[in-house]
C-alpha cells in the first residue's frame, strides 16, 4: 500500500487533524476575548486589541509562522545560553498549534465583532429590563444569537486553517505533506504520494463543510434563513 | 539586534540584485500576474458555473472543488515536483515552461484564486435581482446580450467586497512560492534569516513591507468601492 | 422603612412608587427637566407629548435603562440606592436592590424586543426561571396562565418562533412575558406604535382587560382615545416638564394649556370612544 508509505502518511494525517483542532481551539478562545476587547468601551483594551487583529492579518500566515517560529527558537536559545543550560527544543508540534492559533485569532476575532455587533440591540435590553445579570445577558441572550451571525465566518475559517496546516511542513512538523513528501524523494512516486494526501485533504475538507451545515441549522432555529 | 543584515541587502528586499528580480518586487509580479490568470479564467468560467446545462456547470464546479478544497502549498508540489515525474510532459513542449519555478508558482496561484473568484462570482451572479433581467428580456436583449451589459457588469461591482479580501489573501498566499526556491520577499526573508542566523532582523523586515503592501491594496479597493459602489450608497437627505 | 440622611421629607408612605424631580441630560441637551410623579397601587397613568418632549425617556429612567443626572426614585418607601458614575450620571448602587426593582416593575417594549432565539414558552418562562429562580415546571404553569390570558393560545404557539408571529402576536406574547414575573407594576413604552392598524385593537383590549383588573400601569401612548377610556391619570409632557396633569374627563374635555390645546388640535387620532373594530368583543385574530 502506497509503498509502504501507508502508515507514515496515516500518521500526518493525523498529526494534521490534531493540529488543525487544536489551533482553531486556541483561535476561537483567543478570537472571542479579543473581539470582547474590541468592543469595549475601554481605550486601553480597544486600542491593543485593534492594533493586534490589523497587524496580524497585514502579513501572510507563513511569514508569521516563520518569524515566530525561529525567533522564538532563537530567543529560546539565548535565554539557555544566560541560564547556563543547553539549548531548549521547541516542539514544533506545540508551537505551530499556538502560532497558527495566534495568527487566525485575529481573523476571528473580526468574525465575532461584527457578530456582536449584528445582534440587536433591544434584546439586550429587554433582558436587563426583566432583571438579569450582565453575565447572564451575555449568556444567555447575546451569545447565543452572535452565534447565528458568526456561524458562516467561522465555518470559512475552519476550512481555511484545516489547510493552513500544510504551512507547518515548512518547520519539519510530522504532518501530511511533509510525510508525503519525504516518501515521495525516497521512492521516487511524489505525484502519486502527493494526490494521495491532496485526496486526504478533499476528505477532511468535505466532512467539515457537512458537519457545518448541520450545525448551522442547529442555530437558524428562529430565523427565517439559514446561510453557510 | 543588527539591522545592517536588512539594510545591506535593502535592495534585494526591494527589486533585486541587477541580474534578477527578488523581492518585494517579485511579490508584485507574481501577485499582479496570477490574479490576472485567476480573472481571465474566472469571469467566462463563472458564467458556465452558473449555466442551467449540467455538462456546463459540472466541471467548472469540479474544478473549483478540487482547487478550493486542497492547500495552496500541495497544488504548488503538485505542478513543481509531480509534474517533473511524468515523462511525457518532460519530453514535450511545455517543459520548457514547466520547469521553472516561478512558471509553476504562476500557474498554481493563479488556478487556485481562479477557484476562488469563480465561487464568489457566481454567487453574485445569482443574486442579480429579477427584475433586473425581466426588464432586460422586455426589451428584447438576447441572453448573451443580457449577460454583457446588465447581469455580469451588476455582479462584478457587487463582488468587490468579497474579491477585495481574495485578492489580499492571494498576495498572502504568493509568499508560498518562496517554497519552491523563488526569491520573492518571504524567500530573500528566510534567505537572509539562515544565512546571517537573524531571523528577527530579516522577518521583521518582510512583514513591514507585505503589510505596507498590503495596506496599498487595501486602500486602492476602498477607492475602487467609492467608485463603483457608489449607487449603494445610502442617500442624504435634503437639508 | 430605612431612612437615609437628606432623604426628602415628601414621601408618601401608601404610594407604590414616587419619583421626585427626575433630570437627564444627553451631553448638552436636557431631556427631562425636573418631572415628578406618584403612583398607587391599581393607577393606570399615560404620559403623552409629541416627539421628544421626554416621555420615552421618563419610564426608561423608572426600571433604569437609562441613568438620571439627579432626582429621586422611591418605590414601595424605599429609595433605590444610587451612586455617582464618573460622567455624572446616577446609577443604581446596590445590585440586588435593582434586580428585585426590575422583576416588580416590568416593561413591555414598542418593539417588542422578544428574544429571536428562543420559543414563546421560553421567552415567557425565560425571567421567573433566570431571574426569580423558579423551577421549570413553576414557570411553564404561570406561563400558560398568562399565555391564555392575553388570547395567545398555547397549544397553538408554545413553540413557535418570534419571527413566525405576526406584530400583534409578538406583543402579546411580550405582554404575557412581563406579566409572568407578576409584577407590582407594568411599564408600556408606546405598545401599539409599531403595529399595523388592524393589529392595534387587539393589544389595547389585552391592556384594557389588565386595567379594569385593577393593574398598575405607567403607559406612554399615541392613543388618545384608549388613553381618555381607560387611565385614572394622565400627565402630558412638553420639552422635559409636565405642563398638565389630571384626570382624563378634565383634561381632553377642557384642556387648560395652550399647549395640550395645540397637541390635542394636532394629535392623529382624535378622542372617540374607544371600541374594538365592530364594537365585538375581542376575538384572537388569525
Amino acid at each position: 500500500m502506497l509503498y509502504g508509505y501507508a502508515d507514515s502518511i496515516l500518521a500526518g494525517a493525523l498529526v494534521t487533524i490534531k493540529v488543525g483542532v487544536f489551533s482553531f481551539a486556541v483561535a476561537l478562545a483567543l478570537g472571542l476575548l479579543v473581539a470582547n476587547a474590541k468592543l469595549s468601551k475601554h481605550r486601553w483594551l480597544a486600542w491593543p486589541a485593534t492594533a493586534f487583529t490589523s497587524v496580524m492579518r497585514s502579513a501572510p500566515d507563513f511569514v508569521w509562522l516563520l518569524f515566530l517560529y525561529y525567533g522564538g527558537q532563537t530567543a529560546l536559545n539565548l535565554l539557555g545560553q544566560r541560564m547556563g543550560f543547553q539549548a531548549i527544543d521547541i516542539d514544533a508540534f506545540a508551537a505551530s498549534v499556538i502560532i497558527l492559533g495566534v495568527i487566525y485569532s485575529a481573523y476571528l476575532a473580526e468574525t465575532f465583532r461584527g457578530a456582536f455587533l449584528a445582534v440587536d440591540k433591544g434584546q439586550a435590553e429587554s433582558a436587563q429590563a426583566f432583571g438579569f445579570n450582565r453575565l447572564q445577558v451575555q449568556m444567555h441572550i447575546v451569545v447565543p444569537q452572535m452565534m447565528r451571525f458568526a456561524l458562516p465566518g467561522i465555518s470559512n475559517n475552519w476550512l481555511v486553517m484545516l489547510k493552513a496546516t500544510a504551512i507547518t511542513s515548512m518547520v519539519s512538523l510530522n504532518e501530511l505533506i511533509f510525510l508525503s513528501r519525504s516518501a515521495g524523494k525516497a521512492t521516487g512516486h511524489g505525484l502519486e504520494l502527493l494526490i494521495v494526501a491532496a485526496l486526504i485533504y478533499l476528505l477532511l475538507s468535505t466532512v467539515s463543510v457537512v458537519a457545518l451545515r448541520f450545525i448551522a441549522a442547529h442555530y437558524a432555529a428562529g430565523s427565517k434563513e439559514i446561510t453557510l | 539586534m543588527n539591522w545592517h543584515v536588512v539594510f545591506d541587502n535593502l535592495a534585494l528586499f526591494l527589486w533585486g540584485d541587477g541580474t534578477r528580480t527578488t523581492g518585494l518586487l517579485l511579490t508584485v509580479e507574481l501577485f499582479i500576474t496570477s490574479l490576472g490568470l485567476g480573472l481571465v479564467m474566472a469571469i467566462p468560467l463563472s458564467l458556465l458555473r452558473v449555466s442551467s446545462n449540467p455538462l456546463l456547470r459540472t466541471p467548472v464546479w469540479l474544478f473549483t472543488y478540487l482547487f478550493r478544497g486542497t492547500p495552496l502549498l500541495v497544488q504548488i508540489y503538485i505542478i513543481y515536483f509531480g509534474l517533473a515525474e511524468i515523462s511525457w510532459i518532460r519530453s514535450s513542449w511545455a517543459w520548457t515552461y514547466l520547469r521553472e519555478a516561478y512558471i509553476c508558482a504562476w500557474l498554481a496561484i493563479g488556478l487556485n484564486t481562479a477557484a476562488y473568484t469563480i465561487e464568489i462570482l457566481a454567487g453574485c451572479i445569482q443574486k442579480t435581482f429579477h427584475g433586473e433581467i425581466e426588464a432586460a428580456r422586455a426589451m428584447g436583449m438576447s441572453r448573451w446580450t443580457q449577460m454583457r451589459h446588465i447581469i455580469l457588469p451588476g455582479a462584478m461591482r457587487r463582488a468587490i467586497p468579497a474579491y477585495s479580501n481574495e485578492v489580499v489573501l492571494t498576495l498572502h498566499c504568493t509568499a508560498l512560492a518562496s517554497s519552491i526556491t523563488l526569491l520573492d520577499l518571504a524567500g530573500v526573508g528566510r534567505s537572509i534569516s539562515m544565512r546571517y542566523a537573524s531571523p528577527y532582523e530579516a522577518y521583521i523586515a518582510a512583514l513591514v513591507l507585505y503589510a505596507v503592501f498590503t495596506g496599498l491594496v487595501f486602500l486602492l479597493f476602498r477607492l475602487a468601492e467609492s467608485k463603483w459602489l457608489a449607487y449603494l450608497r445610502p442617500r442624504s437627505t435634503h437639508p | 422603612m430605612t431612612r437615609q440622611p437628606g432623604m426628602a421629607a415628601k414621601v408618601n408612605d401608601m404610594s407604590k412608587l414616587q419619583v421626585n424631580d427626575l433630570h437627564k441630560r444627553y451631553g448638552q441637551h436636557e431631556v427631562l427637566k425636573g418631572v415628578s410623579l406618584t403612583a398607587n397601587a391599581g393607577d393606570v397613568i399615560t404620559l403623552i407629548g409629541s416627539s421628544g418632549s421626554g416621555k420615552s425617556t421618563f419610564l426608561r429612567c423608572l426600571n433604569l435603562l437609562e441613568q438620571p443626572q439627579s432626582g429621586e426614585i422611591i418605590w414601595d418607601g424605599t429609595p433605590i440606592a444610587m451612586k455617582r458614575t464618573r460622567d455624572g450620571s446616577l446609577q443604581a448602587r446596590d445590585a440586588r436592590q435593582l434586580q428585585r426593582l426590575r422583576t416588580q416593575l416590568s416593561m413591555v417594549f414598542q418593539s417588542f424586543n422578544l428574544w429571536a432565539h428562543l420559543s414563546v414558552l421560553e421567552n415567557v418562562i425565560a425571567a421567573p426561571m433566570r431571574v426569580q429562580k423558579l423551577s421549570r415546571a413553576e414557570a411553564t404553569e404561570k406561563a400558560l396562565h398568562y399565555l391564555n390570558k392575553v388570547q395567545m393560545d398555547p397549544a397553538r404557539f408554545a413553540h413557535s418562533y418570534p419571527s413566525q408571529l405576526s406584530g400583534g402576536q409578538q406583543q402579546r406574547v411580550a405582554i404575557a412575558r412581563a406579566l409572568a414575573v407578576e409584577p407590582e407594576m407594568i411599564l408600556l413604552d408606546e405598545p401599539t406604535s409599531a403595529l399595523d392598524p388592524e393589529l392595534v385593537g387587539e393589544v389595547l383590549t389585552v391592556i384594557q382587560n389588565l386595567a379594569s383588573e385593577g393593574r398598575t400601569m405607567i403607559m406612554v401612548t399615541h392613543e388618545m382615545s384608549f388613553a381618555r377610556e381607560v387611565s385614572s391619570q394622565v400627565i402630558f409632557l412638553h420639552q422635559g416638564r409636565i405642563e398638565e396633569q389630571g384626570a382624563p374627563a378634565t383634561l381632553f374635555r377642557s384642556p387648560a394649556s395652550e399647549r395640550l390645546k395645540a397637541f390635542l388640535g394636532t394629535s392623529l387620532r382624535s378622542p372617540e370612544p374607544f371600541a374594538t373594530p365592530e364594537n365585538k368583543p375581542f376575538v384572537s385574530s388569525i
